[in-house]
């Protein structure tokens, strides 16, 4: 039993409430790990606060979040991603050196030939010295989903993706899908929000809300 | 995995300081601002050099001090609305010491190169050249103090839709000590009495806020990102 706890995420008897609204109470769910868990449900259902949830960037009023056997804080901190739906890059930097300094921020290496080789992959490598206020919502997501690609992503735990898929073409989507199914066989799970009716991975869980 | 701190610190130096370069007019509108206010003090003094003696060295105060408090507020802001200080939240570095590192960073490229313009405006308001020695010191450990409660301020009123009016009524009150032991230096020079006990006491301010400061600005960044 303890051995499957440690490679599980299990929410236990949740409740969230932001500000008056109550949005989950009583929330139990057990996400496939390893694996890819797909969390549908109508907008303002609260997929986006679950996943803010299980990152800790939002508090549980009750119940218990069980991480990959109760992980502490820190070391979950360092053992997942959370890429969220707005971009979270500075517009006053290229996209060059906004992924530089967020790998520089979670103590990873950062060289110039591991970021341009994520952005070639993205396809988006011409932009690298484009301003991010200059690029279209297209750019800014690949250029947010190129922090997957690294070396040292595909090393974690988790990755939180709230709607990857908004904005991307369909180049994008297949690179998406390809580290994505990668990462899964890298024994990661990924804890994603969508909308999309058609699921194109093979080892997957919906959990609707 | 392996974590490099040390890249944390080079990351974190080096995007401060390229926001602060690409965002240069910030600077300049503090610089305009300063002129503005000691340009414009002695043609509603009067040209009575006696009168503008008296109250030349609380100009130039003046007008550096009103000049940054706008700034002050704005130092997490633009990293809240582009969630960089989430990315902060996450970074293994604790996020009390990212914020020290923030202010030292602000106080370093924003406001030091301000020091430069106190002998200037000095000159043009005819003040003395040990007082203006003295201004210069004071500024420099004082600034790192209004820094520190910049941080405080601008780390409360993070999440409010207004803080535009109320950080000025957060800061100034937090301030006071400050201006008291700054002035009480030049007072102590101007009567040639010992200075040092006031800088020691400007000095100590200085050290309670470094300690403070960071630790209250991370529970309310940490709240303001929570909510």
């Amino acid at each position: 039993m303890t051995s499957r706890l440690k490679d599980n995420m299990i929410l236990k008897n949740i409740s969230l409430t932001r500000g008056l609204k109550t949005i989950f109470s009583s929330l139990n769910i057990e996400f496939l790990c390893p694996g890819l868990n797909i969390i549908k449900g109508e907008n303002g259902s609260g997929k986006t606060s679950l996943l803010m949830m299980i990152s800790t960037l939002l508090q549980e009023d009750r119940g218990t979040i069980i991480r990959f056997g109760k992980l502490k804080k820190n070391d979950w901190l360092n053992e997942h991603i959370l890429i969220k739906q707005n971009s979270s890059l500075s517009d006053e930097l290229t996209i060059e050196e906004n992924l530089k300094i967020w790998c520089g921020l979670k103590g990873w290496d950062f060289n110039t030939d591991k970021i341009e080789k994520s952005l070639k992959n993205f396809g988006i490598l011409k932009y690298k010295n484009f301003l991010v206020s200059e690029c279209s919502s297209g750019i800014k997501k690949k250029a947010e989903l190129s922090k997957l690609n690294f070396d040292e992503s595909f090393k974690l735990k988790c990755w939180l993706l709230d709607e990857p898929l908004n904005h991307l073409d369909e180049n994008g989507k297949l690179f998406l899908k390809k580290i994505m199914d990668k990462f899964i066989n890298m024994n990661g799970t990924i804890l994603q929000t969508s909308h999309e009716k058609k699921i194109n991975h093979k080892n997957f869980k919906i959990i609707k809300l | 995995m392996k974590i490099n701190f040390k890249n944390i610190l080079i990351a974190l130096i080096e995007k401060e300081f390229k926001s602060y370069l690409r965002s240069i007019n910030n600077f300049m509108n503090m610089i305009v601002f300063m002129i503005a206010i000691i340009l414009l003090f002695p043609l509603t003094v009067g040209p009575s050099e006696e009168k503008l003696t008296l109250v030349s060295n609380a100009i130039v105060w003046i007008a550096l001090i009103v000049s940054i408090i706008p700034t002050l507020d704005k130092i997490y802001i633009s990293d809240f609305k582009n969630g960089w200080l989430e990315q902060y939240y996450y970074s293994p570095l604790l996020l009390e010491i990212i914020i020290l590192i923030k202010c030292f960073v602000f106080w370093f490229f924003l406001i030091i190169p301000l020091t430069i313009f106190i002998p200037i405006f000095s000159i043009l308001l005819n003040i003395p050249f040990l007082i203006i020695f003295w201004n210069i010191i004071i500024f420099a450990i004082g600034s790192l103090g209004f820094c520190l409660i910049g941080s405080i301020c601008s780390s409360l009123t993070l999440g409010t839709k207004s803080n535009n009016l109320i950080s000025p009524l957060l800061i100034l009150p937090l301030a006071i000590p400050i201006f008291i032991f700054g002035n009480g230096v030049i007072e102590a020079v101007k009567s040639n009495y010992d200075p040092l006990p006031n800088l020691y006491l400007l000095i100590t301010v200085c050290l309670i806020l470094l300690i403070i400061s960071p630790l209250i600005s991370a529970y309310s960044i940490k709240i303001a990102l929570t909510k």
